[in-house]
């Protein structure tokens, strides 16, 4: 049995192109993080204006067209399309959760509701990016290609600021939890690989793992999903003959 | 702000005006700038149609004609910067590329510009310009810089020096208020609606301008006012967001120590509960 077990100790959590897409995003917000906040404070501003920091401009809409674009092709492309909507799927567990969350990620301890494949948190910072981020690609082009001058045009500036300060504060939560919090690495692993450990999924995404741990029905892809079914099948005749 | 009794301003007369483009051209001369837009103006003597990156000012030509009385008026106006004491565009300006020059009219280094273009956006009188970029969009800003070298030496901007019917004449703003009211005084027979234009609109401008038609006659708007978000801006957004990243940076800092020890993960807490784990399965 302990075999069986060293077995499942990862699962299938992402595919690639849901890390793709992650990544793109990741890495196109990252440029127009850096970019951003250079042009939003008169000193680092007033850096920009040599030939570097052209490039600096120039970096925000590389960023921008990451950004747009990596979510885009998602939407057209993945049979997954609309899987963002489990940032809008909000139960009773939730609240649970985020009452118990500030102790939880200082000085650990349980009482955490079981959460699905994302948890409260993710999903909150998943609603955060949707909106947010909605309204900074909407507001940026506009800024970008001077869609709106006077007082409209304001407003764009203003709504692209708010936006994206809530969004920046809400990534530091995201950056420091997966990549600077002490337990919870194996999540970051998980993006990175596609693969979580087994027991981190079953402490804290235990609707998922239950759901998953057995036949490892994560699929990535239709044709997958036909092999793993395939192979089930197969098996199943074997052990009957 | 307001204006300086001694800011310096100009003074327009368009009674004085005969439209003849001299100041275009001296300030283009002045500024190096070329002339690129050979776009013809259809009925008017108007040309090229717009200011742009390389027309800081332009001679506005209106014709106003009357089917009642059957009577045909010219209405031209030297269009430019107008040096606002309230300036939106210097508070908005990413880098300090816009700001009061001491003498209180609103000077420009292009030098600094990098072409966000908030300040277009800002000024109720649409007067920022830019060079286009294909990939940025905008480049540099351009506008009236009130010819800030030429002042700075005690001269006189290359517009005002070259016009030659003193339409243009560069004063002490308190002169050049006390000059317009006296002038519209004076010319209240011939221009029953003329008027001052620039004293009190955007804390004082520092171009004041003798109108022979009410503001709107000549696509001038009547109340020009800061935007309120442009305040909200630099007084609430940009410090709310500095004290709340600082904030946030402190709060994860606080996190990663508490929790590192806290946890002291690779003594106890989860291997524990995966040896359990372990033992259940076997
Ligand atoms: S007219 Fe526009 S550009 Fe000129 S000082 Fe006023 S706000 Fe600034
Ligand atoms: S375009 Fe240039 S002058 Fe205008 S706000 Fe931006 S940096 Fe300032
Ligand atoms: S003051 Fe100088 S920059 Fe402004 S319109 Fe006159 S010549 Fe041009």
């Amino acid at each position: 049995m302990s075999k069986a077990y060293k077995r499942t100790k990862y699962v299938k959590r992402y595919c690639v192109p849901d890390q793709l897409m992650h990544w793109t995003v990741a890495l196109g917000f990252l440029l127009l993080l850096i970019t951003g906040f250079m042009i939003f404070f008169k000193g680092p501003a007033s850096l920009l204006t040599t030939e570097a920091g052209m490039a600096f401009r120039q970096g925000h809409r590389i960023g921008a067209i990451l950004f747009i674009g990596a979510p885009l092709i998602y939407f057209i492309f993945s049979s997954k399309r609309f899987g963002f909507l489990v940032a809008f799927k909000w139960s009773k567990y939730d609240l649970g959760w985020l009452k118990a969350a500030p102790k939880h990620y200082f000085v650990g301890g349980e009482g955490m509701p079981p959460q699905d494949k994302y948890n409260t948190g993710q999903k909150l910072y998943y609603l955060v990016v949707l909106v947010f981020g909605f309204l900074l690609a909407i507001t940026g082009l506009a800024l970008w290609h001077d869609w709106f001058t006077g007082p409209l045009g304001v407003w764009m500036l203003v709504i692209h600021d708010i936006s994206a300060l809530i969004i920046t504060i809400f990534f530091g939560i995201h950056l420091h939890l997966t990549v600077f919090h002490a337990r919870e690495r194996a999540s970051f692993n998980a993006m990175t690989t596609g693969w979580m450990e087994a027991e981190y999924a079953e402490h804290h995404h235990k609707l998922w793992f239950d759901k998953v741990k057995y036949d490892q029905m994560i699929t990535c892809g239709e044709r997958k999903m036909r092999k793993i079914r395939q192979e089930n099948q197969n098996q199943n005749n074997t052990f009957q003959a | 702000m307001m204006a300086q009794k001694t800011d310096k301003a100009i003074l327009v007369d368009t009674s004085l005006c005969t439209g003849c483009k001299a100041c275009q051209l001296a300030c283009k001369e002045w500024h190096n700038l070329p002339a690129m837009e050979f776009d013809k103006v259809p009925g008017t003597y108007q040309n090229p149609a717009d200011r742009s990156f390389n027309t800081l000012t332009l001679m506005r030509f209106d014709e106003k004609y009357d089917r009642k009385t059957n009577t045909f008026e010219w209405l031209i106006r030297k269009d430019q910067c107008m040096h606002c004491s309230d300036a939106p565009c210097v508070a908005i300006c990413s880098t300090g590329a816009l700001y009061q020059h001491k003498e209180g009219f609103v000077a420009f280094d292009q030098e600094s510009c990098i072409g966000c273009g908030y300040c277009a956006k800002a000024c109720p009188f649409d007067i920022p310009r830019y060079q286009y970029d294909s990939f940025t969009g905008r480049d540099k800003m351009n506008k009236c810089n009130f010819c800030q070298d030429k002042i700075t030496n005690g001269e006189q901007p290359a517009c005002v020096q070259t016009c030659p019917t003193n339409a243009l004449e560069l004063m002490s703003w308190d002169e050049a208020v006390k000059q317009a009211y006296k002038r519209v005084e004076q010319i209240k027979d011939r221009f029953p609606n003329a008027n001052v234009y620039g004293d009190k609109i955007m804390g004082g401008t520092h171009y004041i301008y003798v109108l022979t038609e009410k503001p709107e006659e000549y696509g001038l708007p009547t109340n020009p006012k800061t935007n309120e978000l442009v305040e909200f801006r630099s007084g609430v957004i940009k410090p709310v967001t500095e004290v709340l990243m600082g904030a946030a940076g402190i709060g994860f800092l606080a996190n990663f120590i508490v929790s590192s020890t806290a946890f002291n993960f690779n003594g106890k807490d989860e291997p524990e509960d995966l040896l359990k784990e372990e033992k259940k399965h076997e």
